[in-house]
């Protein structure tokens, strides 16, 4: 077998080493507790400030409007009830999109319960939202939008100064969850009339397990965590001061390297994209063609299911995820798929291809060759012919 | 997630692939997830033993182990005895298979019993027009 490739960085991105090395000190030589009063706690501390300047100048926004999360999920979670628990008296009414990541689609659904309303506007074929629908929404009960920068399954990035500008023109706070989007494009809140935004570390070659909320000052969020008065007693726990010190560090270089990155993630992305539909036949991209993350290749392969591909392209070293629910442990079809109206077929033949800064042309042109095989053993023992593909349905006879 | 066994069937499945000529085909889409699952038949005149059997399937993982074990349980079993096979049958064979993943034993189940009924209705065409 030729060497592993790893084309999954959507999921998770290798630390950087330059990220890894700012760290080390602070596991075993600078390990205060950044609450504390004395010299330990207030090095840790001062670590803890630089990262958060570091991430403020990455998204144009003050430092004391940075607020260290365990992740993304977490920031999600926070913003969505801290907005909604902050404005019962305000309004009931919270705008959002059918192509959002589980974690702001399932804290809508508890909210939800709690009584609140949501609205889920509908993507078009590429993926972005209807803003019409939007506008048509919005009501005087409304107390967030929140709509993601860019998607993680299908890389579209969203007009999301258009929608922000809506938002900020009816005086409602938009949150956007920048998970993806960071690195990949320039975000910068102050300009785009962001009032909110969640982040995670470990996309952009940072460590797992961190993150952090951006809330504009004076935006009205209720405080996430009650036990400290640490991130200004909005978000109680102990900081984890060398995760944080990494993200920093790590929004520091994606911030700084970004237009290089994009550009020489986008060639060999297109490149990819060009070589499989020459040399294999029925495969669809989905999610818009330009406007889109620039490591992203989310296809569709006719008459095969995503996760043989996977695990096909697993057994020669090369790692991708799949659209499809299978070996989700559910066997519900890709929400972000279907909103789109991708047949279920193809839905089930999606594979999501995501570049990283550490992928060659040779792990790209392997990665055909080695796709070129596997589609074909399993198109031969594929039971659908070309012409059901995009016509089977559940149940069919 | 999947047992080495079906992994090990996965890598490389016997009975797989479109047979060029069969006595008879049974194509089952999943009501569940979009599966589909056909099997292929070679039947004895004589006999009613099943000579042959091969499986192809638009699905997952567990999808493959579980076509091609039931092609090969049905090899060498009479058409009458290949109904009695059950779901559970199949799942003993498989062995450890996610409890979600399941369901794929009916449909190899209900993939028997297609075959077997185009397979029956064939026979009863013949006959027809032998007697004609």
């Amino acid at each position: 077998m030729d060497k592993k490739i790893y084309l999954d960085n959507a999921a998770t991105t290798m630390l950087n080493s330059e990220v890894l090395a700012e760290m080390m000190p602070y596991f075993n030589s600078i390990y205060g507790n950044a609450s504390s009063l004395h010299s330990f706690g207030r090095d840790a501390k001062a670590a803890v400030d630089l990262a958060r300047e570091r991430i403020a100048k990455g998204i144009g926004c003050k430092p004391n409007e940075i607020y260290f999360t365990s992740g993304a999920t977490e920031a999600n979670n926070w913003i969505l009830r801290g907005v909604a628990n902050a404005n019962r008296t305000r309004g009931n009414h919270i705008i959002t999109s059918k192509i959002e990541h589980p974690s702001i689609l399932e804290t809508c659904a508890d909210l939800e319960r709690q009584g609140f309303k949501v609205t889920y506007l509908d993507v078009d074929s590429y993926g972005f939202v209807r803003i019409d629908q939007l506008l048509h929404y919005l009501s005087k009960d409304t107390i967030l939008i929140s709509i993601m920068a860019a998607n993680n399954e299908i890389g579209t990035i969203q007009n999301i100064q258009a929608i922000a500008s809506i938002a900020n023109e009816k005086g409602i706070p938009f949150h956007t969850d920048a998970t993806q989007a960071l690195g990949a494009i320039n975000l910068n809140v102050q300009e785009m009339k962001i009032d909110a935004m969640s982040l995670s570390s470990h996309k952009i070659y940072g460590p797992k397990g961190v993150g952090a909320l951006y809330i504009r000052s004076g935006l009205l969020v209720d405080r996430f965590m009650t036990g400290g008065e640490q991130e200004s007693g909005r978000r109680a726990g102990t900081v984890n001061t060398p995760g944080i010190v990494g993200f920093g560090k790590a929004v520091e270089i994606c911030t700084r390297d970004i237009v290089a990155n994009s550009k020489k993630l986008k060639s060999l992305r297109d490149y990819f994209i060009r070589q499989v539909q020459q040399k294999i036949d029925m495969v669809y991209l989905n999610g818009h063609p330009v406007q889109r993350l620039p490591n992203n290749a989310s296809l569709s392969f006719a008459m095969v299911e995503g996760e043989s591909i996977l695990f096909m392209l697993d057994m020669q070293g090369i790692a991708v995820s799949t659209g499809s629910a299978c070996s989700s442990g559910s066997l519900q079809e890709s929400h972000v798929l279907k909103a789109l109206n991708i047949p279920a077929d193809l839905i089930q033949g999606t594979v999501r291809f995501s570049l990283g800064k550490m992928t060659t042309k040779e792990d790209i042109d392997q990665t055909v060759d080695v796709l070129v095989s596997v589609i074909k053993k399993l198109r031969h023992i594929s039971p659908v012919t070309k012409a059901q593909v995009g016509r089977l349905k559940k149940g069919d006879k | 997630m999947y047992s080495n066994k079906i992994m090990e069937i996965f890598k490389s499945p016997t009975n797989a692939g479109a047979m060029r000529e069969s006595d008879a085909i049974g194509t089952v889409y999943s009501s569940v997830c979009s599966d589909v699952m056909k099997f292929f038949i070679v039947v004895d005149a004589d006999t009613k033993v099943i000579t042959s059997a091969k499986f192809q399937v638009f699905g997952c993982v567990a999808a493959f182990a579980v076509g091609s074990i039931t092609a090969k349980m049905m090899e060498g079993k009479t058409v009458d005895e290949v109904l009695e096979i059950q779901g559970e049958d199949i799942l003993k064979e498989v062995g450890e298979l996610p409890h979600e993943k399941v369901y794929l034993t009916d449909l190899a189940k209900q993939t028997i019993e297609d075959a077997i009924a185009d397979y029956q209705r064939k026979q009863a065409r013949l006959a027809k027009n032998t007697v004609e």
